[in-house]
């Protein structure tokens, strides 16, 4: 259920909002970025709008609303559900059969890498911690405003909620949804920033670590 | 003649009923036998097909002289070599009827329709490799096979292994794909390339007609592929009600109910799975995902254990054990359990998420113990966590750190550092340090002894009630070198008095201290002004050195003068000199600005230093 009223200022919320976001950072400054990303630089902005492929307010909105409403999961999904379709021994041994230059392989291989890790939601959290990133960047270019940037992060943030159980399941299902974007089957986004990741989840003060996965975002709650 | 009746049929659009009427007219007007009458008919079929697939079926289309066509539908005027003809075809005939009953009387029996030795017997039959009947052959079970579709999976590899079909359509689609119906194909092409359900379990089905289950079993099949809930759910449903007993339906139906959430109507069908046919691994591993949603986590559990007993390196299930055992509160043995995978897939991140997540509630249970037993297990589990030590920590801070905002902050602080200096010295005489120092232990020269212990550079306050001007100025000139020279005027004495309007940079005053002079400096106009007025100075002064040629100057004045009869009795300092500074009252406005941009840039670069530490920290 929608709330009436946006409560964006509340500590848990920014936090958690922060916490979700974090993750779209990676290599030697992640974590520094993790931190403090709340009110990054124009120039930033302009990088991270650049690396999607955005170049005007509309075609900012359109793709934050895509992210919300579809997003690449959709794709995930519908590789997952025709798998999972199959029993365990097919699926390993029509996967294996396929030819090299096979369109899907490489997505299919990831596919069923990840069949059982993720919930049924699968890589929706790689959509929904862009769909923060890109609120922010919005905001901070003027290309959206306040309240229309705040309600857009904390519908992804619901979702989120909704669809993973806590912050590792979280972070899999985005890390799964960049081995997927790419396709990459050598997984080097986990080895890459396997340290930031890990820290994430244990330092004290990560923002993963200060918030509740299961906090209110609901302002009547 | 219109293509029509070429075909021998009424106008339809109904492609199924042109292959049909083709494949019947082929056996008649064989290429080989009757390569005229085999033109007319295959133009006449293409141009039907392409006619009723644009639902024209009134376009007249090539007309056919009844010349061409005599040996077909009239009356043969020569009636014996018609006859001749004829029983030649019948001969020709016979072989792909017979082979068509084989196929027909194959498919019929459910038992041996699917055993694929049966078919690779039946298709062996030399006239499905004779090059005279294999288009007829070919065309003639393509479209029997358009309507008796169900057969396993192997026996369409051995169908296309015969024909290749699927091979022949890809080279040429636009002659082979008009045999073909599109959604046949994409059929044929799903059984040869996608798994498929098995057969065997539903030979002995009691009154079951095999073809609408199959039927019924195989759209769920596919909507459930496409996620098509609604279709699945009715199709797997009527399947279910027809014949309950097949694994594989159930199977399907598991999923689907897992996809609608209905957990429970899952686990039935689990169950009931496990009891026809125990022995597949898929009931286990859908029952332990079922339990681990449905919390019940030792089920999950067991369950998991029991699969890996059977699939040791199954990663999903090792992934679900290790979710059960964070939930039972067994992080040793989770931790053990991801370490496992860990040693088979070292990027996996579920299992990197999970140990970070094991490992910090580790911590968190250590926090508990009794403190001289919790500082090693804690340290120990930091350590697995990937926390540097010391060094590693500095190295680490060293490399977060941004270092060209440090650098940029650093060169603005000192460049604001000396502009903040001079300012101070042009409104002061003293630099801030010496400023400060003297605000915070000021030293009053109040007698010889304090002067005897103050050294050069030393700021004192110098508080005289009576000093007297000497009449010495002093000049600074700046040479074309750049050097700067000194030079004093004395206006009492005739050989020194050489400066004519030229605005002095200091004048010199004396003044007794117990029983010493002492000669001051003052470098501000006003200042010294106010000092010849009152004869009175209150204000802070550093001890310098004495020009060397000064003391002379002041000892012909003392010597000449009426006021110098009172330090004669005095000991005439001659090594120290106070330069005396003028600080008012009022703010010194360039200094605050800098001293306030100073602050800001300080808040800055520690904030940056702060943000990298925190960074580190774990």
């Amino acid at each position: 259920m929608a709330p009436t009223v946006l409560t964006y200022n509340q500590k848990g919320h920014r936090l958690f909002l922060r916490a979700l976001s974090s993750v779209c950072f990676s290599k030697s400054g992640a974590y520094y970025y993790a931190l403090y990303h709340e009110n990054l630089s124009r120039r930033t902005c302009l990088f991270l709008l650049k690396e999607k492929q955005i170049t005007d307010k509309t075609a900012l909105i359109d793709t934050i609303k895509w992210l919300i409403s579809e997003g690449k999961r959709e794709e995930f999904n519908r590789l997952r559900h025709f798998l999972f379709t199959f029993s365990e021994s097919e699926r390993t041994a029509y996967i294996q059969a396929l030819p090299e230059d096979h369109q899907s392989k490489s997505q299919l291989i990831l596919v069923d890498y990840y069949l059982r890790c993720l919930p049924s939601e699968g890589i929706a959290a790689h959509d929904y911690a862009w769909c923060i990133l890109l609120s922010r960047a919005g905001l901070k270019l003027g290309y959206l405003q306040k309240d229309q940037a705040i309600e857009y992060m904390l519908s992804a943030a619901r979702l989120a909620q909704q669809a993973y159980s806590g912050w590792n399941e979280y972070i899999a299902g985005f890390v799964a949804g960049i081995d997927f974007l790419i396709p990459d089957t050598s997984f080097q986004t986990a080895k890459e920033n396997r340290g930031f990741y890990t820290k994430l989840l244990a330092s004290r003060h990560s923002p993963m670590r200060q918030v509740d996965w299961n906090v209110a975002l609901n302002s009547n709650e | 003649m219109g293509v029509w009746e070429v075909l021998g049929i009424e106008p339809t659009e109904d492609i199924q009923s042109i292959k049909k009427a083709y494949s019947k007219k082929l056996k008649v007007h064989h290429p080989e036998d009757d390569p005229e009458g085999y033109q007319r008919l295959r133009e006449a079929y293409d141009h039907a097909v392409k006619a009723a697939k644009k639902g024209d079926i009134k376009e007249t289309g090539p007309s056919f002289s009844d010349e061409n066509n005599i040996h077909i539908w009239s009356n043969p005027p020569n009636t014996v070599e018609l006859t001749v003809e004829t029983i030649d075809r019948l001969e020709v005939i016979d072989p792909v009827d017979e082979f068509m009953e084989q196929v027909e009387e194959l498919y019929s029996d459910f038992s041996s329709r699917i055993r694929h030795e049966q078919w690779s017997k039946l298709l062996n039959n030399d006239i499905v490799w004779n090059i005279r009947f294999k288009e007829i052959v070919e065309v003639t079970l393509l479209d029997f096979l358009h309507e008796h579709r169900f057969l396993p999976k192997r026996v369409w590899e051995f169908i296309e292994y015969c024909f290749r079909w699927r091979e022949l359509a890809t080279e040429d689609p636009d002659d082979r794909m008009e045999h073909f119906t599109e959604e046949f194909y994409h059929f044929y092409c799903r059984q040869l390339d996608e798994p498929a359900l098995r057969y065997t379990f539903i030979q002995h089905a009691a009154d079951l007609d095999y073809d609408v289950f199959l039927n019924k079993r195989e759209t769920g099949y596919q909507a459930l592929k496409e996620n098509n809930l609604e279709l699945a759910g009715q199709s797997l449903d009527e399947a279910y009600a027809m014949y309950s007993d097949d694994p594989d339906l159930l199977r399907l139906q598991g999923e689907y109910f897992l996809r609608m959430g209905e957990k429970e109507s899952a686990l039935a069908a689990m169950e009931q799975g496990i009891r026809i046919y125990p022995d597949d691994i898929d009931w286990y591993l859908i029952r332990s995902r079922i339990w681990y949603e449905t919390h019940q986590f030792v089920e999950a559990k067991d369950e998991c254990l029991y699969i890996l007993s059977r699939m040791p390196a199954n990663m999903g299930t090792l992934r679900l054990l290790g979710k059960c055992l964070i939930q039972l509160g067994e992080l040793e043995k989770a931790e053990e359990n991801y370490l496992k995978i860990l040693e088979s897939f070292p990027n996996d991140i579920d299992a990197i998420t999970s140990l970070a997540h094991i490992r910090s509630e580790m911590v968190e249970r250590a926090k508990r113990r009794p403190f001289f037993t919790r500082r090693s297990v804690i340290k120990r589990l930091y350590k697995k966590l990937g926390k540097p030590n010391f060094f590693g920590s500095v190295k680490l801070f060293w490399m977060q750190l941004p270092k060209v905002g440090v650098v940029f902050t650093l060169s603005f602080i000192l460049f604001l550092h000396v502009l903040l200096s001079n300012s101070f010295i042009n409104d002061t005489g003293l630099t801030p340090i010496s400023y400060l120092k003297n605000m915070i232990h000021p030293v009053e020269l109040s007698s010889t002894e304090v002067l005897n212990q103050l050294d050069y550079s030393d700021i004192a306050q110098i508080k005289l009630p009576s000093v007297h001007f000497l009449g010495i100025t002093e000049y600074q000139a700046k040479a074309q070198t750049g050097a700067i020279s000194t030079r004093y005027n004395s206006s009492y004495s005739k050989q020194r008095n050489w400066a004519r309007s030229i605005l002095p940079t200091g004048w010199f005053y004396v003044a007794k201290i117990d029983n010493s002079s002492i000669v001051l400096l003052v470098s501000d106009a006003n200042q010294a002004v106010q000092i010849q007025k009152s004869n009175f100075i209150d204000s802070p002064g550093t001890i310098v050195k004495m020009p060397q040629e000064l003391p002379e100057y002041v000892w012909e004045v003392l010597q000449i003068t009426d006021f110098g009869s009172k330090y004669k009795d005095s000991k005439f300092v001659v090594d120290k000199l106070i330069v005396v500074h003028n600080v008012t009252n009022e703010v010194p406005v360039k200094a605050v600005i800098y001293s306030v941009l100073l602050l800001v840039l300080y808040a800055f670069l520690l904030r940056l230093f702060v943000r990298t530490y925190k960074t580190v920290r774990f």
